[in-house]
């Protein structure tokens, strides 16, 4: 009897605990900006800025369109071999809507072969360098290939681990365009 | 405290934190399941544990499977197999076939209803030692207790699960009898939706 009284008020405690943090939480929010650059979904994606492999700059924040497309790949990885067609079709379809800006994990790679990787499976979205590792770090990958996706407002919607097929990439990237992912 | 998407790599295998610790908490579940009908003395409790692993290997492999359902064009190269999992609809179609044959075996092998409380026990079991080893990072925390990501603190999230879970299944071991039919799976089931409810307003 004991125990159930003890677990009881417990409940009861915890219960009104939480409905309390959480009008604290909402008071918080309204001053603040809620969220944080975390490289997981519903987190402000760590924003980045680097040089292209036509050596030009890419700068996450701002970079406009309706959303963008991370691709972290590397030359020596099959898996991204095989997600790159998917990546370049998606490119073709939705390169005017969305920025699909391909990584390479420079600190895992070698830069002539990122070059021929590029040149063989010829990829025409931008690709951005990340020799320091700093962007990988940021975005804890490896694994290779990781696909991140983030909306208009910069926060990440999606992240997937592993080679990424056309159909994913394709749901993915009209959730980003209806704005409902 | 593990961060979910910190890997593993031994050799040529990679493994992350988020994957295994997932595969852990299914053996966890499953332990918990069969201790619980041992102790409640389940008649069918080898054949049902027996199922529920059948369904747990069946969702893997319609998890594993499902982009040749999307693209069969794919099952051309066989190395396929290997790169691609997953997709879209790919946890909801492997879930509805997992949930599908065990209601299959349940219906045809007339169980006790304690298969699907056992089951809910071990849902919970999973899913505190999930929420106990791998962190769960929420929104920006007005308070100075939480994670710490970038000099920011954020609501420890897995440890709101797991005190929750904790005590919503110490309130179905105490509360109902061990004959209650019912009772105790309803109550497990609203306590989930309670304790999302409850946790929401922390989520990032």
């Amino acid at each position: 009897m004991i125990q159930k009284r003890v677990l009881f008020i417990l409940m009861v405690i915890s219960i009104g605990g939480f409905l309390w943090l959480a009008q604290e939480q909402q008071n918080f929010e309204r001053g603040t900006m809620g969220s944080i650059a975390h490289a997981q979904p519903g987190h402000q994606a760590p924003d980045f800025n680097a040089e292209t492999f036509t050596n030009d700059r890419f700068q996450l924040n701002g970079a406009g369109k309706n959303g963008t497309v991370l691709y972290f790949w590397t030359s020596w990885c099959p898996y991204c071999q095989a997600s790159s067609e998917a990546m370049e079709e998606a490119y073709q379809t939705y390169g005017e809507d969305i920025n699909i800006i391909g990584v390479n994990a420079g600190q895992h790679d070698r830069l002539s072969e990122a070059e021929q990787f590029i040149e063989r499976n010829e990829l025409h979205f931008t690709n951005v360098l990340d020799e320091d590792g700093a962007i990988s770090s940021a975005y804890y990958v490896p694994p290779v290939p990781t696909t991140v996706f983030i909306d208009e407002q910069g926060i990440m919607t999606y992240r997937k681990t592993g080679a990424i097929s056309s159909s994913e990439l394709t749901t993915e990237i009209q959730a980003l365009l209806k704005g409902d992912s | 405290m593990l961060h979910p998407l910190t890997t593993w790599s031994l050799g040529p295998l990679t493994v992350s934190v988020q994957l295994l610790f997932l595969m852990l908490s299914g053996l966890v579940g499953l332990t918990i399941v069969s201790i619980y009908f041992k102790r409640l003395a389940v008649e069918e409790r080898e054949a049902i544990v027996d199922k529920i692993t059948l369904a747990f290997i069946s969702w893997i492999l319609v998890f594993k499977l499902w982009p040749f359902v999307l693209e069969p064009g794919m099952v051309t190269d066989m190395r396929n197999v290997i790169y691609f999992s997953g997709g879209p609809w790919a946890v909801e179609a492997a879930t509805a076939l997992s949930f599908g044959i065990l209601l299959y075996f349940y219906i045809r092998n007339k169980w006790p209803f304690k298969m699907w409380e056992g089951m809910l026990v071990g849902v919970f079991a999973a899913l505190i030692f999930h929420s106990l080893f791998v962190r769960e990072v929420g929104a920006l925390s007005p308070w100075m207790i939480g994670f710490d990501v970038g000099g920011e603190t954020v609501h420890p999230i897995n440890f709101y699960y797991v005190w929750l879970y904790s005590i919503a299944l110490a309130g179905a071991a105490i509360f109902f009898n061990k004959n209650t039919i019912y009772g105790r799976s309803i109550y497990l089931v609203i306590s989930l939706g309670v304790i999302y409810f409850l946790i929401a307003p922390f989520q990032a």
